[in-house]
């Protein structure tokens, strides 16, 4: 078992350098630069990016760009013309962010907590697990209880609802619900003061959570479906075993498989920010992060906020894996 | 279908009402379930979350959650947290306005946009009007009541030169100040850093022409005369930075309180990031913005604008600015229709013409563009009424605006010069590509623009969406200028040399890219630069404004400028097109009395 684990978190780096690689890669071929900046405004003098340009090592070549953002780089000081290692990536170091014209580092700008205030990472990923447990709390019992129900007019609303809000996207649900719940029925203010513990993470958690509880109440109610239609099913009936006993240990054990596949990406893509939910209830987070990064063109943004993206999905799929092992016993990690 | 949506949520918010004390681990208030009022006290974090139950249960708690209008407080919108507000460094108007309510610069504008002492008592010019001696006002003091001598002032300018730095706006004083082009080497002479770095650069710092004479007397000397310096003063490029503050680069740049001090009007006492920023009234400003009357101005970070939209109609913001798109429902309020104000904006938009690709090389086929559009219409229909058409370069209000009619929209007209350039009905003219920056707003302007020129001179126009940020590229550089573009330019400073010179001077940032070059144009604006009768000064730019329009480099199109809302009891004084914050250079009479 901790062998299994030390060889996995071993691949970890080749995985992490795979997609550095082919963000680089893409980052750059895309046509436009981090100095390039609203059309309508003055435009940095050539002379000036050319300075800048060279702070962040853009004339350098290609590959040495890379390993020095992902690897490491040997710099020389051009005062004291002494040679010092500067740590890239893997080592902890996301690099400077463009947008700040170097003033900020990409690992201050997502962890570091200012006056006392959460990170901006920290306040993302306690929006996405909350929404996490609520999905999960509710839309489980619900996708039960829709396919032991089937075909009934609770099947039926359970459907409806979840139908409407997998489609609803969270921009529409968002809105909707700061025009109902903050305009019209002032429960909260449109304005959140984040010093409260609870009421400004309400309708963020609830408007993200609705689409995460259909999706999951539906593939609930779907595998549910399927498994209680298999034999051994059929058997366990026979065997006179009661409701309770089968519904639970055989079927919700096997149907909860697919659940567990899909929490790892769910968890990624929940705990590195939400673009429209953020910005609509003004969470502080890391949604608009890569949005606005790949707009401006922020490479070290831009590669920093993939690879964290990329090593919560690969920690999660970890961790999925394992847990593959205790839901279902005929899994077990080699 | 919609009750019952809204039935599920309200169901969802009762279940949620159990399960998020639990998530958030800690005693919190009451959450969503009390159907009338719902507890308000934001600070609240200590009050005992009662055993919420799914029965709603009315609360005796007062019932506005939001925060309420307050006297002397003003409560306004920011779209975004700054990327970085070092003086020095800082280039974008959200930047630049964090800077002008925490510093004080040298010079000022008042209400007429005319530079006035600032932190500068009164100045001197030399008879040669290279030499400008500022006299600086008794009793300044930074913000912490750290003593602010001209030494103060003298460092920050030396810092702008700062080859390392490399601030977005170093080449404001290249060729400007005297010996600023040789320590600034890389941005005003081309050199790279690493050959300016073997320069004798503490030598070179010294040689820039900025010294303290005294604790109270600022001598800067220039190398040619140059009227409009008392323009740049007043920017924010040379405010006093404190050395301590720029020896904590991440601090300043980012706006923490403790490395942001200054000498301005307001104090930044508060900076929770991408949330809330809270300025109060700096007891030790001395300057002609005073007395300040109001008590507080509370930023909230709202990145989408009709949140703020939602967030004003709720009272929980004094002023905002008004989006296009909720431009008719405000204006189909009749509260909100009475509390919009109009204003004017520092920005010209044109239609530039590459001269370097046919047929833009020709006068009159440029003029004859110039006279297709219908701006009236690209104003009201396209633009939603926001802004101002113009046929000028300089925008209403600024000095040197000369209204234009030259080539006002007129098709006949516009046929017939573009049959005078050869090119009868378009027969003869290459394929003519106009770029734009892509994005769902721009497409339906530009289609709208292309309509115009198969209407009115039955010439098809090729429209060639780009990505911004490529398209900031493409236009920047002269060897990718697109055949066709429109851009804007904006006030840096309220003076013509800003935008006569700057921009259509051979070689200038419009001129250097199109390969537009008049020399008769150039020696009048040349002549004007370096004139300092006001009057004298004022004919040159006009002369040479009349030649702009005859050439027609580029077509204007329209000024910026649109709809804010501003409530009632948010008492305004003069208002500006270049106000930091609404009514900056009136200050002291600005009040919220609510």
């Amino acid at each position: 078992m901790s062998e299994y684990i030390i060889r996995r978190v071993f691949w970890f780096f080749p995985v992490l350098l795979a997609v550095g690689a082919i963000t680089f890669g893409i980052a750059r071929m895309t046509p436009g630069g981090p100095f390039d900046t609203d059309p309508n405004r003055r435009q940095l003098p050539a002379a000036t990016e050319k300075v800048l340009r060279a702070k962040f090592g853009m004339d350098l070549p290609f590959w040495r760009q890379f390993t020095r953002y992902m690897l490491f780089d040997i710099e020389t000081d051009p005062k004291t013309k002494q040679p010092k290692i500067v740590w890239g990536a893997l080592g902890g170091n996301l690099g400077p962010t463009y947008q700040s014209r170097g003033s900020q580092s990409v690992q201050d700008y997502l962890f570091r907590s200012v006056s006392g205030k959460p990170s901006r990472f920290q306040y993302s990923a306690r929006l996405g697990l909350q929404s996490i447990i609520f999905a999960l709390t509710l839309g489980i019992p619900l996708g039960v209880i829709a396919a032991l129900n089937q075909n009934s007019w609770i099947d039926y609303i359970l459907l409806l609802i979840s139908t409407s809000f997998a489609a609803l996207p969270t921009l529409i649900t968002g809105i909707l619900m700061l025009i109902v719940f903050a305009s019209q029925l002032k429960w909260f203010a449109i304005i959140p003061k984040w010093d409260d513990p609870v009421r400004p993470w309400i309708l963020p958690t609830l408007t993200l959570g609705m689409g995460i509880l259909a999706f999951i109440a539906r593939l609930t109610r779907n595998t549910v479906l399927e498994v209680m239609g298999q034999d051994f099913v059929r058997t366990a009936r026979a065997k006179g075993l009661g409701d309770f006993l089968v519904n639970g240990r055989h079927i919700l054990r096997n149907a909860l498989l697919p659940i567990v596949t899909i929490l790892g990406p769910l968890f990624a893509g929940l705990l590195t920010g939400t673009l429209f939910v953020e910005t609509i209830f003004q969470v502080p987070g890391m949604g608009t992060t890569i949005v606005t990064a790949l707009g401006k063109r922020d490479y070290s943004m831009i590669m920093g906020t993939t690879l964290l993206y990329t090593f919560i999905l690969i920690v999660g799929n970890l961790l999925v894996d394992l847990l593959y092992g205790v839901v279902d016993p005929r899994i077990r990690v080699k | 279908m919609r009750t019952k949506k809204s039935y599920m949520t309200l169901a969802s918010a009762l279940l949620i009402a159990f399960l998020i004390p639990i998530l958030a681990a800690c005693g919190g208030t009451t959450p969503a379930a009390a159907p009338t009022a719902a507890p308000a006290a934001p600070e609240a974090t200590a009050a005992p979350a009662p055993e919420a139950t799914a029965a709603p249960e009315p609360t005796a708690e007062p019932a506005a959650p939001g925060s309420a209008a307050e006297a002397g407080v003003l409560r306004m919108r920011i779209p975004n947290e700054p990327d970085n507000v070092d003086p020095q460094k800082a280039s974008f108007l959200d930047e630049i306005q964090w800077i002008m309510l925490n510093y004080q610069a040298l010079m000022t504008f008042d209400v007429n946009m005319k530079p006035i002492p600032g932190a500068a008592e009164k100045y001197e010019l030399s008879p040669d009007g290279k030499t400008y001696t500022f006299t600086l006002r008794d009793g300044l003091k930074y913000s912490n009541g750290d003593p602010l001598t001209a030494a103060n002032f003298e460092y920050a300018w030396k810092r702008l030169a700062d080859p390392e730095l490399a601030g977005d706006y170093q080449f404001i004083g290249c060729d400007v100040i005297k010996g600023f082009s040789d320590y600034a080497a890389t941005t005003c002479q081309g050199k790279t850093i690493t050959e300016t770095l073997a320069l004798d650069l503490p030598t070179l710092r010294d040689g820039v022409g900025v010294k303290a004479i005294d604790d109270k007397t600022l001598q800067i000397e220039l190398v040619n005369p140059a009227p409009y310096f008392l323009s740049i003063a007043a920017l924010w490029v040379g405010v006093p930075t404190r050395e301590a503050d720029a020896a904590n680069e991440d601090g300043l740049s980012q706006g923490v309180p403790e490395n942001f001090i200054g000498n301005g009007p307001f104090i930044l006492t508060s900076h929770e990031r991408d949330t809330k920023v809270v300025w109060e009234p700096n007891p030790n400003y001395v300057g002609p913005l005073g007395p300040v009357q109001l008590k507080r101005i509370d930023m909230s970070i709202i990145k989408e604008s009709q949140v703020a939209f939602q967030a004003y109609k709720n009272g929980e913001l004094d002023i905002i600015g008004l989006a296009p798109e909720d431009q008719s429902a405000a204006q189909g309020d009749a509260v909100l229709s009475k509390e919009i104000l109009q204003t004017t904006g520092s920005c010209t938009f044109y239609l530039g013409f590459n001269f370097k690709k046919p047929p833009f090389d020709n006068q009159k086929v440029r003029q004859a563009f110039a006279q297709a559009v219908d701006r009236d219409a690209w104003v009201r229909d396209v633009f939603a009424g926001q802004g101002a058409p113009t046929q000028t370069f300089i925008p209403p209000g600024f000095p040197g605006y000369e209204k234009s009619d030259k080539w006002a929209f007129d098709p006949a007209a516009a046929k017939k010069t573009l049959a005078d350039a050869g090119f009868a009905d378009g027969k003869g003219l290459p394929e003519i590509k106009l770029t734009f920056s892509s994005s769902a707003r721009n497409k339906v302007r530009f289609e709208w623009f292309a309509g115009q020129f198969k209407q009115n001179l039955g010439i098809d126009v090729v429209l060639d969406p780009v990505d911004p940020t490529v398209y900031s590229a493409l236009t920047k550089d002269p060897a990718t200028v697109p055949q066709l573009f429109y851009l804007g330019w904006c006030a840096d400073y309220p003076d013509q040399q800003d935008w006569l010179t700057l921009v259509f001077k051979t070689g200038g940032i419009s001129a250097g890219r199109t390969g537009y070059s008049s020399k008769a144009f150039d020696d009048l604006v040349t002549a004007g630069d370096i004139e300092s009768d006001p009057t004298k000064r004022a004919d040159l730019y006009s002369q040479a404004q009349k030649i702009l329009i005859d050439d027609t480099p580029v077509a204007f199109l329209n000024n910026d400028g649109g709809p804010v809302l501003v409530k009632p009891y948010v008492k305004l004084g003069k208002i500006t097109p270049i106000d930091y914050i609404l009514g900056y250079f009136d200050l002291a009479n600005l009040s919220v009395e609510p």
